[in-house]
Parts: C-alpha cells; sequence; structure tokens
C-alpha cells in the first residue's frame, strides 16, 4: 500500500514542481517555430501538427491531449483553420488556462491585423471557405514578426518573472528577421507582379507581401477537387499569360494534379515541402522562408529567364 | 440615436398603415439581425475593404479582430438510405439502420454545439425521422474543471467501447451498425441521462478512466427508464479505461477496456429490479496515416460479452466485429467488415428449458400496461444467437459535405445453411458547421 501511495502523490506533486519551465503548445509548426524564437532556452515548445500535414486535416489523435494538458499558453492560427480537429482535443485536456476567451489561448489571427478575403457571403456553394477570412497568415513575414512579437507579449503577462527574457528573445529574432525581410524583398523584386497559380488559397498572405498576382487556384473553389472542364479551363488560362506564371502546390495537394498543370501549361510547377521541420533545411522560421523563396524564385527563373541570362533548362519541376 | 429616429421615420414613411406597435418591433427586429449579423452591414463590396486596409497600413491602426457569433455552431446531417434484401432480414430494431426493401430516412440530425463560457461546453443534437423529433444527445462538458477531471452531464451515449460514443451514421464506414452493437444496444445504441467523470491519469502517455452512471433506459440490454428510478440500483453504471499510444509519426495505437452494469428488463414490472445485465468489453484500434496526404488506413476491432440474468436463470454470449478501412484521399474510401455472435458461443443458465420462449420486458410490461397490447420483439434481443456476416463499403465523397456509399452485406442466417444478402445505398449531406471529426 504503502509504495503505491507513495506513487501516486509523486504525480500529484510532479505538475506544480515542474512550473519552473514554461509549456507552450501550437497547432501548427510555423507557429511552434516562432514560439521557439520568443520562448528560448525558458521552457518548452510542443506543435500539435506534423510539418507534412495539410492544417485542415490533422488527426486529433488522443495522443496530444497530453501536450494540450500541460500547456500554459496554446497558440493557434484561429480563423477556423483548426475547426476540424482542435475543438474535440482542447475538451479532452481538462485545462481550463488554454480554453478560448482565456488569456493561455493566442488566436494568431488577432494579432495579424484585418485577415484577407473575408468573404461578403458564407455559402458552401463556394466551397469550404474560411468564413472568418484566409487564416494562413504566416506566409508573410511582416505579419509572423507580428506573431512574434504577440506571443512575447502574451508569454510576459503569463509569466512575469522573465518578461524581460521573453521580450529580448522577441526582439532579438525581430531584428534577425527585419534584416531577412530586407534582403528577401531585394531578391524578389524582379518578380513583383508575377503571377502564381496556388493550389488552394494558402498562399495569398506571401502573394500580398510580394506583391505577386494570384492568377487562379488548382482547386475551382477552396476544398474541392478540380474537374476536367475546370482544370482545361485553367491551363488555358495559363497558356495565355505573360509573363508565364508558376504552379504552387504544398506537399499533401495532388501533386499529380498540380503537375499535370504544370505540364500542360509549360510552367514550372513550385513544390513546397511542408511546414517548418519538413525538410532537414527548414528547421526554424527565417530557414524555412530560405527555403520557399528559394524555390519559388527559381520557378519564376525557369519560367521567365532574366533577361541577359541564358536559358536554363528546366524539367517543369523547381525543386 | 439621430440614425434610430431616421429609420423609424423611414420605415413609418414606407407602411403608414402600421400601428407604432408594430413599427416599432419592426425597428428592433431589424437592429438585432443588424446585430447578429455584423457582416451584412459590411456589404459595401470590396472597395470599401480594400481602402480599409490601405487605411489600416498607412495610418498603422489595427481593425479590432472579428467579434465572434453569438450563435452556437449550428448543424444539420441528412441521412438517407435505399436497402434491398434477398430474403427476410435478420432482426434488427427500427430506429435508424436501414430494415425494409425501398427508400427510408435514416436519420436528419440537428447539431448546436458551443462554449457555454469558458467553463462548460454544450452539444445537443436532435434526431428527427419520420416518426417524430428525438433528443439524441444533450449533455455539458466541463473545459476548466481541476485536478484534470472532466465532468460530461445530461442526455448522452455511454462511454462503452468505440462504435457506441459516436454518432455512427456520420463516424463509421457503414450504413449499419456492427451486429454485437445491435444485438447488446439496440438500434438507439446505449444511451441515458446522467452524469460522467473521467480523469487523465498523469502517466507518460494518453490514459483516460471515465465513470458513468445513466439511466438504463435501453431497449435492449438494459431496462428502467428515467420515470421509474427509485434507488441508485436502478441506474446504469459504466466504467471505460481508454489508451492511445503513437508508435511513430504516423502510426497510433489505441486500446481500450469497458465494462457496464445496470438493471434489465426481465420478469415485467416486479421482476426488474431482480435481474441484472453486465457487459464486459475490449477495443482495439490501429490507425496509419499516410506522408503528407489525406489518406489513412484504420483497422478497428471490438469484443463485448454479455451475461443477463433473466427469471429462472440467465444467458450468457459474446460477439465481436473486424473492420479495415482504407481511405484513398479527400474523395474516396473503401472498408470491409467481419462480424460474429457467439464468442462465447451463446448459452443458458438455470433453468434448463430457458431461452425457448420469449423473456418478457419491463418496459414492455409498461408499454401493454399503458396502450393495452403487448409486444415482446425487444425480449429476443437478450437470447443468445450465434450469427455471423461480412461486409464491404465503398465511399465517395464529392466534398467534405456529401457522401455516397454504396455497401453489401452477406448475413449468414443462424442455423441455416445459407443467408441473405443485403445491399444499402446511402446519401448524407451537412450543412452548417462541420464538427470536428472522431479519431
Ligand atoms: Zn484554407
Amino acid at each position: 500500500m504503502r509504495p503505491l501511495v507513495l506513487f501516486l502523490s509523486a504525480f500529484l506533486v510532479a505538475p506544480f514542481s515542474a512550473r519552473a519551465e514554461v509549456r507552450v503548445a501550437t497547432t501548427l509548426p510555423a507557429l511552434g517555430a516562432l514560439a521557439r524564437e520568443v520562448v528560448g532556452a525558458n521552457g518548452t515548445v510542443t506543435v500539435l501538427a506534423p510539418p507534412d500535414q495539410d492544417p485542415h486535416f490533422v488527426d486529433g489523435k488522443p495522443t496530444l491531449i497530453l501536450a494540450l494538458n500541460r500547456a500554459q499558453l496554446l497558440v493557434h492560427a484561429g480563423g477556423d483553420l483548426e475547426a476540424g480537429w482542435l475543438p474535440t482535443l482542447l475538451s479532452g485536456a481538462r485545462n481550463g488556462d488554454i480554453q478560448p476567451g482565456r488569456p493561455g489561448n493566442l488566436d494568431v489571427s488577432t494579432l495579424t491585423g484585418p485577415l484577407l478575403e473575408v468573404p461578403e457571403k458564407v455559402d458552401r456553394a463556394l466551397g469550404d471557405v474560411h468564413p472568418r477570412g484566409n487564416p494562413h497568415v504566416w506566409l508573410d513575414p511582416r505579419r509572423a514578426r507580428k506573431i512574434a512579437l504577440g506571443i512575447a507579449e502574451r508569454l510576459a503577462s503569463l509569466d512575469a518573472e522573465r518578461a524581460a527574457a521573453y521580450r529580448d528573445n522577441a526582439r532579438r529574432f525581430v531584428e534577425r528577421l527585419d534584416e531577412k525581410i530586407a534582403a528577401w524583398e531585394e531578391r524578389m523584386r524582379p518578380h513583383r507582379g508575377r503571377g502564381f497559380v496556388p493550389y488552394h488559397k494558402s498562399l495569398t498572405y506571401l502573394a500580398d507581401w510580394l506583391g505577386l498576382a494570384e492568377v487562379a487556384t488548382v482547386e475551382p473553389v477552396p476544398g474541392i477537387a478540380p474537374s476536367p472542364s475546370h482544370l482545361a479551363r485553367l491551363i488555358l488560362e495559363v497558356r495565355k499569360r505573360e509573363p508565364r506564371p508558376v504552379v504552387v502546390a504544398e506537399r499533401w495537394h495532388n501533386q499529380r494534379i498540380a503537375r499535370t498543370v504544370a505540364e500542360k501549361a509549360g510552367v514550372p510547377l513550385v513544390v513546397i515541402p511542408g511546414d517548418v521541420g519538413s525538410t532537414r533545411e527548414n528547421g526554424d522560421y527565417i530557414s524555412f522562408m530560405e527555403d520557399l523563396l528559394r524555390r519559388l524564385a527559381a520557378g519564376f527563373e525557369a519560367a521567365e529567364p532574366a533577361k541577359g541570362s541564358a536559358p536554363q533548362p528546366t524539367d517543369g519541376q523547381a525543386q | 440615436m439621430q440614425l434610430t429616429a431616421m429609420k423609424t421615420r423611414f420605415v413609418l414613411a414606407l407602411a403608414p398603415g402600421w400601428s407604432e406597435r408594430a413599427h416599432l418591433s419592426f425597428v428592433c427586429l431589424v437592429l438585432s439581425v443588424f446585430l447578429l449579423f455584423p457582416p451584412a452591414v459590411r456589404a459595401q463590396g470590396g472597395d470599401q475593404e480594400e481602402l480599409e486596409r490601405e487605411l489600416s497600413r498607412a495610418l498603422a491602426v489595427e481593425a479590432p479582430p472579428p467579434r465572434a457569433s453569438l450563435l452556437p455552431d449550428i448543424s444539420v446531417v441528412g441521412t438517407f438510405a435505399a436497402a434491398w434484401f434477398s430474403g427476410e432480414p435478420t432482426p434488427r430494431l427500427a430506429a435508424h439502420e436501414p430494415f425494409h426493401h425501398g427508400p427510408q430516412l435514416q436519420e436528419i440530425e440537428l447539431g448546436f454545439r458551443s462554449n457555454v463560457d469558458p467553463f462548460v461546453r454544450a452539444d445537443v443534437f436532435l434526431a428527427v425521422s419520420l416518426e417524430g423529433i428525438e433528443v439524441e444527445e444533450a449533455y455539458v462538458t466541463t473545459l476548466a474543471f481541476p485536478a484534470d477531471l472532466r465532468l460530461r452531464g445530461g442526455e448522452m451515449y455511454a462511454p462503452f467501447g468505440r462504435v457506441n460514443q459516436v454518432h455512427y451514421l456520420e463516424a463509421t464506414p457503414f450504413a449499419d451498425l456492427p451486429l454485437v452493437n445491435r444485438r447488446f444496444f439496440g438500434g438507439e445504441q446505449l444511451r441515458g441521462l446522467g452524469l460522467e467523470v473521467s480523469y487523465l491519469l498523469p502517466l507518460p502517455f494518453y490514459a483516460e478512466i471515465v465513470g458513468a452512471a445513466l439511466s438504463a433506459g435501453n431497449e435492449v440490454s438494459f431496462g428502467i427508464p428515467a420515470t421509474e428510478i427509485e434507488t441508485p440500483r436502478d441506474l446504469l453504471g459504466v466504467a471505460r479505461l481508454a489508451t492511445a499510444f503513437d508508435l511513430g509519426d504516423r502510426l497510433t495505437l489505441l486500446l481500450g477496456a469497458s465494462y457496464a452494469n445496470g438493471p434489465n428488463a426481465s420478469g415485467g414490472l416486479e421482476g426488474a429490479r431482480a435481474h441484472r445485465t453486465q457487459i464486459w468489453g475490449a477495443d482495439f484500434t490501429l490507425r496509419l496515416r499516410d506522408a503528407a496526404s489525406r489518406a489513412h488506413t484504420a483497422l478497428q476491432a471490438e469484443w463485448m460479452t454479455r451475461r443477463a440474468e433473466v427469471p429462472g436463470g440467465g444467458f450468457l454470449q459474446g460477439g465481436a466485429y473486424v473492420w479495415l478501412v482504407r481511405r484513398f484521399d479527400a474523395r474516396w474510401e473503401a472498408a470491409i467488415r467481419g462480424d460474429i455472435l457467439g464468442l462465447p458461443s451463446g448459452r443458458a443458465f438455470g433453468d434448463p428449458h430457458l431461452g425457448e420462449e420469449e423473456v418478457f420486458l419491463f418496459a414492455e410490461a409498461i408499454h401493454a400496461h399503458e396502450h393495452d397490447h403487448a409486444h415482446a420483439e425487444t425480449g429476443e434481443f437478450l437470447r443468445p444467437l450465434r450469427q455471423r456476416r461480412l461486409g464491404a463499403s465503398l465511399s465517395f465523397y464529392p466534398s467534405e459535405f456529401q457522401r455516397l456509399r454504396l455497401q453489401a452485406n452477406y448475413d449468414f442466417l443462424p442455423g441455416e445453411g445459407r443467408g441473405i444478402w443485403e445491399a444499402f445505398f446511402q446519401y448524407q449531406f451537412v450543412i452548417g458547421s462541420h464538427g470536428a471529426h472522431a479519431f
């Protein structure tokens, strides 16, 4: 009997003594990467969604409940992006601190300014639209900057003892990011105004930042698989465009369809290998954006080489 | 204030024949519609939005975060089926399963879900069928109860096994119930009015223990309806242990064990409280998610065994199902299922002649008492039966909000050489908010 009591009381005591470290959970890897910059050595960040899965359709595995149960802060994209899997986990977590409306629940869509593409009419005939606006905000580093600062402020208010550390970390990250933003804008300047065809409306904020023009999407409306007639129309439209646009697909989208559209339209396909951490090269937010922009720039170069340089051989795939 | 006055005058001018009261209520209605649906006010078109964005950029002021709607998430799920049987279908209770030739409305389910406040959320599911409307589930769940406890109270599915806890028409890959669920819990599944307490064990892996006390108004295995409860022993007690393990990044294993104990309805009005039913269950789910894809494969099995006391003795019987589902992509899904009743094979104990006659049930006794006629259909579901069934289904999702399903079963008739074929075509639509997917 005695060992059992000791065993059980060890578990009862554990959560309190472990409060020394801050525990943050984030739904998406990109948000996790930003949180990690802010938290630094002051705690742990657990990411719920794997980097190779569509953020709309993450498996709400009961095993994810553990991280939510222990978290002091939950960072999520909001705007109903995670509505298909987060609510069940949140209720299973039995953690009052991170429920919606509590300080431990940080909805990123409240940090980044008004969401783009707020539908005037929410009608499912227009597909699986995000009723509160497009929540795919984190590919715009200017918005990522606001997210990092927002996480720091929230952590500072939750854990006043280390407020200065969080703000310091965030400031250092933002300084590095600002330099990068300037360099990235410089590098992407020749491609301003270029057209691109994303699979899903998930690159809207990237386009908003770089001044790219969304020609159309591979899926006819959000969440609906393209029909041959839609694809035919799309391919003809892309062929007409000067300069030639690129097709951009995230890894979880139907690669065969994306490749076919690119091939038939005679334009490069840029594959985004997933979220932060999906490859060895993109383990943090800055290297992830670096990698993404490199792929995008290579795609634009392959589609329409800059004047004076020799045309580059392309197999229709800009890796 | 001025605006309201202007609006009132405007309305007055529009409808001079109306009384002042009618005008006032019309204005109130208009205003409340405006308050409830703020986006409708912003029907100015893209220009305004553009300007808003420009201003927010130029002046570095942020719009306030979008105001959440005060309405709960509302959904309507309509499920229709057409069925064909090559012979007399094996016994089932006329609820939501296809049970006769031709078209049928399986269910129109109205769902309302919302956080009540930061402490409690509410889930209400009403089932509308051609017979009427009933409360399928209506419960509140605590969100912030201390000590890793969670309470749930209201009308709910009993926390037993896997299939019994979900709205099977939406969440399982078949249009009907596994045989053992049908036989032990009936067409409405095991559910009742009561309270559930669950605790997340402080272990390095996911383990949850659940206990519930519910009214035992089940039409098959348990049977004292909420209106007849006199002592705590009249309630149905359910206990469950659920665990989950990540075996690598993409493979998840769930293991569970469940137990239910409650009074059954055998022996009519007087005998009911003397006889109890116990059900033990074990469940197993292995799910593999494909890399970078919606595709997944899941193997799920449940086994249950039931010991039911009836006047003069009792019955012992077990059953199991196992299914394998393959979701190929966002649009296609295929599944196969094997069912068996008779694990253990099913026997009567006590009176050697037990089981040869219908067992008269308490619920029927009340029914007979009130309506002056007896109806012994459900009593049969307590008796052992040996039955096997094989099934396969193919589902197509044109979008997240529609599903077409074809299913074929071969039901080996109890004790006979050849069985019957069952074929179902099922159609389901979802409008409104799409609830979270069950795992
Ligand atoms: Zn989306």
